[in-house]
């Protein structure tokens, strides 16, 4: 029975929590966060201590793994003193704001002997995971063009650190990062990145919207754009190859959809909540299992630190595309 | 009655274009002209009309009051020059032409000779398209951030894959709708064009896929895919897409929603019912011609969208952003 602390109970950390709770063979052991309250909570909620701060965490060390749902700047700090502590890590994307802190985390793992696993659960979204074994199957025949956008409202986090471009990198670090990731790991390297960035502040309301042309090895030709701006979250793909072209819409892939009747009450009524992922396994689930099954059996995992530093560096390389104003080669940045 | 002449059926929308004017209250398709004597012959007898040999019998006759061109691209430039001449208004499929220099004379050479030019983006006349415009008038967008579009096609194939015919593949195919309706909208010109074309799809000499990403006056960002990546299989001949995202408001457009899905022994097809913008250019050529008035898309409009055209390539061809000149 492995047993899990947790740090961090944000949007990210609770969905974590409730994960670990629900699955077999784990135990979650410890909950910590800067917020007591939140802490006691979740603690209470889930048969675990609680822990106000990182440091009784760690001398308690009732537990094999730390996985971090901080905001970014945090992550390198915390993962690190996780490993030399002989834990191993689970820490939410993006691993850290650079590449090089990024660096710094998976070879302290590395030193201590620790497994350090990344969360790019969009790898364990089945729609992406079947589109690139559809891609690599050849279904598609050679691909030529591909879209990928993700979109919704400006995220709101603990003391609003993700308005703060300099700790939380945006839009590309924390949600492009997924479709970089994804483009990376299906097609493989980036050779020319083109990128728009704007971003937009007023009394009202406060967007991001980026977009980025990237040319992949073998010359396909990819457009990922992003906005945080309106609800909902929503994404989408396509895909298209000489042999034919593949078409996601999570707008449009919604299997159960329920409408309620008006009623003279329904202003006060409690909103029923409603699911909106229909898998008896979410991405989530999988994703932690798999960490788990991984450490168990000592087998290499679906994201490895190297890729998940790989999406860090070229979603970096998009945000300083987007602020020269013209193409980068990533291959030139390297040898430099 | 308008007297309507077509120069060239060698562009597929034509066909359209014969068959509305044909159908037409106030106008009628009397003259055909065609290098290509067998489809001349065979659309003049189908929609009406006498069959020309002749393009300056056809044009100095007073058989036509104002023509269509739809000859294949590199061709406008002599068939619309030629028609200023003949002091006939033009109604020139899109693009306007293949070389900048040509559409400045183009549109000097008409201007010098009061001769209407118009050309042929139907989008324009779009319910939707009008509606957004409207709307951004009124500023229901707020401050418009950027606007992203696809306007995708099958391979059109014959001499639209040949360069000296068509002078480019998809980008002189498809970028310019979208840009057109991006300056229509957005009430501003393009600053600057990055591109990354190829020829990914088919076999053939010309780019057929790319993305196209802009820069409008205002900062406004804007991104276009022109390819033709449909497959055979697509329900429709392509797509018309668009994303406009203001600090207020944001909208998405995909004109094939107003269709029908029709599922067939062994394929589907969307079965639009939307209106035919082909309709709504024709009667307001019509309408310029009788009137006298200025068309909704002047030779301007085409000049600026081939300015984004020309600047595309240039930018594939350099690996950077270039500004339109």
């Amino acid at each position: 029975m492995l047993k899990i602390a947790l740090i961090g109970l944000g949007t990210m950390g609770s969905i974590h929590a409730d994960t670990w709770h629900r699955m077999d063979g784990v135990q979650l052991t410890a909950v910590c966060s800067a917020t007591p309250e939140a802490a006691k909570a979740a603690a209470d909620r889930y048969g675990a201590a609680a822990y106000g701060d990182v440091d009784a965490l760690l001398e308690d060390g009732n537990f094999d793994i730390v996985d971090i749902c901080l905001p970014t700047p945090l992550h390198k700090e915390i993962a690190i003193r996780a490993a030399e502590n002989g834990k191993h890590v689970i820490c939410e994307k993006p691993l850290a704001l650079h590449p090089e802190d990024a660096r710094e985390i998976a070879e302290a793992c590395e030193k201590h002997k620790v497994r350090l696993f990344v969360g790019h659960v969009l790898r364990f979204c089945p729609e992406y995971a079947q589109a690139r074994e559809l891609v690599l199957g050849g279904a598609l025949g050679p691909v030529g063009v591909v879209h990928l956008s993700r979109s919704g409202v400006y995220p709101l986090g603990s003391g609003d650190w993700y308005a703060d471009v300099r700790r939380s990198g945006g839009l590309t670090l924390d949600m492009l990062i997924h479709d970089l990731d994804w483009l990376l790991w299906t097609f493989g390297r980036a050779e020319r990145v083109t990128a728009q960035r704007i971003c937009h502040r007023d009394n009202n309301n406060r967007m991001e919207i980026v977009s980025a042309a990237i040319r992949m090895e073998g010359g396909i030709i990819a457009l990922i754009r992003g906005s945080w701006a309106y609800p909902p979250f929503e994404t989408s793909f396509e895909i298209a190859g000489r042999e034919g072209v593949l078409v996601h819409h999570s707008g449009a892939s919604t299997p159960l959809i329920f409408k309620e009747t008006p009623s003279p009450d329904s202003g006060n009524r409690q909103a029923v909540s409603i699911p909106n992922i229909f898998l008896s396994k979410d991405p989530m689930a999988r994703q932690l299992s798999h960490f788990i099954e991984c450490i168990q059996d000592d087998k290499p995992a679906l994201i490895t630190p190297a890729e998940a530093i790989r999406a860090l560096q070229l979603s970096r390389i998009v945000i300083r595309a987007a602020e020269s104003g013209q193409p980068i080669d990533p291959g030139k940045e390297r040898s430099s | 009655m308008k007297r309507i002449g077509i120069i060239s059926f060698a562009h597929m929308h034509a066909y359209n274009y014969a068959s509305l004017i044909a159908r037409h209250a106030e106008a009628q398709l009397t003259a055909v002209w065609d290098d290509d004597e067998r489809r001349g012959k065979e659309a003049a007898r189908q929609y009406g009309g006498q069959y020309y040999r002749s393009l300056d019998e056809m044009l100095l006759s007073a058989n036509v009051d104002a023509v269509i061109v739809c000859s294949e691209n590199t061709r406008h430039y002599e068939h619309v020059m030629a028609a200023a001449r003949a002091g006939k208004p033009v109604l020139c499929e899109k693009p306007i032409a293949t070389e900048m220099d040509h559409a400045e004379d183009m549109i000097r050479h008409c201007a010098e000779r009061g001769v209407i030019l118009s050309v042929a983006y139907p989008v324009r006349h779009a319910y939707t398209i009008r509606k957004l415009k409207g709307m951004m008038e009124e500023g229901v967008f707020g401050k418009v951030l950027a606007i992203h579009g696809t306007n995708r096609g099958k391979n059109p194939g014959g001499w639209f894959a040949d360069e000296r015919l068509s002078g480019g593949g998809a980008a002189t195919d498809h970028i310019v709708h979208l840009a057109d309706i991006y300056r229509y909208l957005l009430g501003a010109e393009a600053t600057r064009v990055y591109a990354e074309l190829d020829t990914k799809f088919h076999d053939m000499n010309v780019e057929d896929c790319g993305i196209v990403m802009l820069e409008f006056e205002g900062g406004i960002q804007a991104t276009i895919d022109p390819s033709w990546s449909r497959p055979g299989a697509f329900p429709t001949w392509g797509d018309f897409t668009l994303e406009i995202v203001g600090t207020r408001l944001c909208a998405t457009l995909d004109v094939m929603k107003q269709s029908s899905t029709q599922y067939s022994r062994s394929d589907v097809q969307l079965r639009p019912w939307l209106e035919d913008v082909d309709q709504a250019m024709i009667d307001d050529f019509i309408a310029c011609i009788s009137q006298g008035r200025a068309p909704a898309v002047d030779g301007h409009a085409g000049l600026q969208t081939l300015k984004i055209v020309k600047a595309a390539y240039r930018s594939s061809a350099e690996g950077r952003y270039c500004e339109i000149l």
